[in-house]
C-alpha cells in the first residue's frame, strides 16, 4: 500500500515527543473532552482557558505544525479531519446554536482578551490584492500569531470543511437585517482571506515566513 | 534529589513507542516517548528489609508469608498524555510513564 503523507499526523507526533508540547497538549484536551453534566459536553471557560496557554506557552514549530499542517488538496478526512480536531472544535468551537456573526462580535468586543486579540487579527491579516505576499504589512509570522491568538475566545475560528482553506468563527450572517453588508464583509475577512490563506499555506509548505517581512531601512 | 530509597543502579529509562505498542486497546498512529524504571535495589535496604531478609531465612515467619523485598518502582509519574485515535477520537491516558524512580 502507499504510504500517504500526513502533516497533520506528523506534527502530533513531534509534540507527543517533545515535553512541552505534550504536557500543554494534554492540559487543554483533557478538560476540552471531559463531559461536565448531561447538558454540557465540557467545560467551554476552562477549555478555552487552557487552549490559550498551549498557544502561549508552545513553540510554534510545534503548536503552528498542529494548527497549520499541510494538507493534499484531494484528502477530506486523514489529514484535513486532524487539522480540523486540533481545537476539539466539538467544546471550543460548536455551540447549540450558530450566533449572528455581528452578535458575536460584540459580544468579543465586551471582553479585553477578544477585543485586543480581534484588533491585532484585522491590523495583521489584512489583506492587499496589490502586494506580493497579498498582505498590507507583508509579514506572515504576525498574521499567523494575530490568527492563533483568536482561539480560546469566544471568536474561537477553524477550518471549515471545504476543498481549499477557509476558516471562520462559529457564526454567520442570517438574520442580519439592515447590517447585512456589514456582517458578510466581517465574515469574509476570515472565509475569505487572501492574506491569512497565503500565510497558512505558506507555512505548511515550509516556506520562510521571514521572507515577506519589508527590508529594513539602510 | 532522589525518593525513598533511592538506589544506585535504580534509574529512569525510554523507549520511543508507538500508542498502539502499550497495549491498553487504542489504536492510534501516534507516537509517544515511555520512561519505566529499572535497575537493582540491594545496595538501599533499610533495617525493614535486612530484618525480613534474616526471618525468611531463619524460618521465622509463617511458611506461607513471603513479604517483599524493595523494588525498583516510579515514585513519580510524567504528564498526562493525550492523542487522537484513527476514528478522530481524543483520550487521554494519566500515570503511564514514570518521571522518578526510587527502591521502594
Amino acid at each position: 500500500a502507499v504510504v500517504r503523507k500526513n502533516d497533520c499526523l506528523n506534527a502530533a507526533k513531534a509534540c507527543n515527543l517533545n515535553d512541552t508540547c505534550k504536557k500543554y497538549r494534554s492540559a487543554y484536551i483533557s478538560p476540552c473532552t471531559s463531559r461536565v453534566s448531561t447538558a454540557e459536553v465540557c467545560n467551554k471557560r476552562k477549555c478555552h482557558k487552557a487552549l490559550r496557554q498551549f498557544f502561549d506557552k508552545v513553540p510554534p514549530k510545534h503548536s503552528y505544525g498542529m494548527l497549520f499542517c499541510s494538507c493534499p488538496p484531494n484528502d477530506q478526512t486523514a489529514c484535513s479531519e486532524r487539522r480540523r480536531q486540533t481545537i476539539v472544535p466539538v467544546c471550543s468551537y460548536e455551540e447549540k446554536q450558530r450566533p449572528n456573526c455581528l452578535e458575536l462580535q460584540a459580544s468579543c468586543k465586551t471582553n479585553y482578551i477578544c477585543r485586543s486579540r480581534l484588533a491585532d487579527f484585522f491590523v495583521n491579516c489584512q489583506p492587499e490584492s496589490r502586494s506580493l505576499s497579498g498582505c498590507l504589512k507583508e509579514n506572515y509570522a504576525d498574521c499567523l500569531l494575530a490568527y492563533s491568538g483568536l482561539i480560546g475566545t469566544v471568536m474561537t475560528p477553524n477550518y471549515l470543511r471545504s476543498p481549499k482553506i477557509s476558516v471562520s468563527p462559529y457564526c454567520d450572517c442570517s438574520n442580519s437585517g439592515n447590517s447585512k453588508d456589514d456582517c458578510d464583509k466581517f465574515a469574509e475577512f476570515f472565509t475569505e482571506n487572501t492574506c491569512l490563506r497565503n500565510a497558512i499555506q505558506a507555512f505548511g509548505n515550509g516556506t520562510d515566513v521571514g521572507m515577506w517581512q519589508p527590508m529594513s531601512p539602510v | 534529589r532522589g525518593g525513598p530509597g533511592r538506589g544506585q543502579g535504580c534509574t529512569l529509562k525510554q523507549i520511543h513507542l508507538n500508542v498502539t505498542d502499550l497495549g491498553l486497546g487504542y489504536r492510534s498512529s501516534e507516537e509517544m516517548i515511555f520512561r519505566y524504571c529499572s535497575g537493582p535495589c540491594r545496595k538501599s535496604q533499610t533495617n525493614y528489609d535486612k530484618i525480613l531478609y534474616n526471618l525468611a531465612n531463619n524460618r521465622k515467619l509463617p511458611p506461607k508469608d513471603t513479604p517483599s523485598q524493595a523494588c525498583c518502582r516510579p515514585t513519580a509519574f510524567d504528564d498526562d498524555l493525550s492523542f487522537l485515535d484513527d476514528n478522530l477520537v481524543y483520550h487521554t491516558v494519566r500515570k503511564h510513564s514514570a518521571r522518578k524512580c526510587g527502591c521502594v
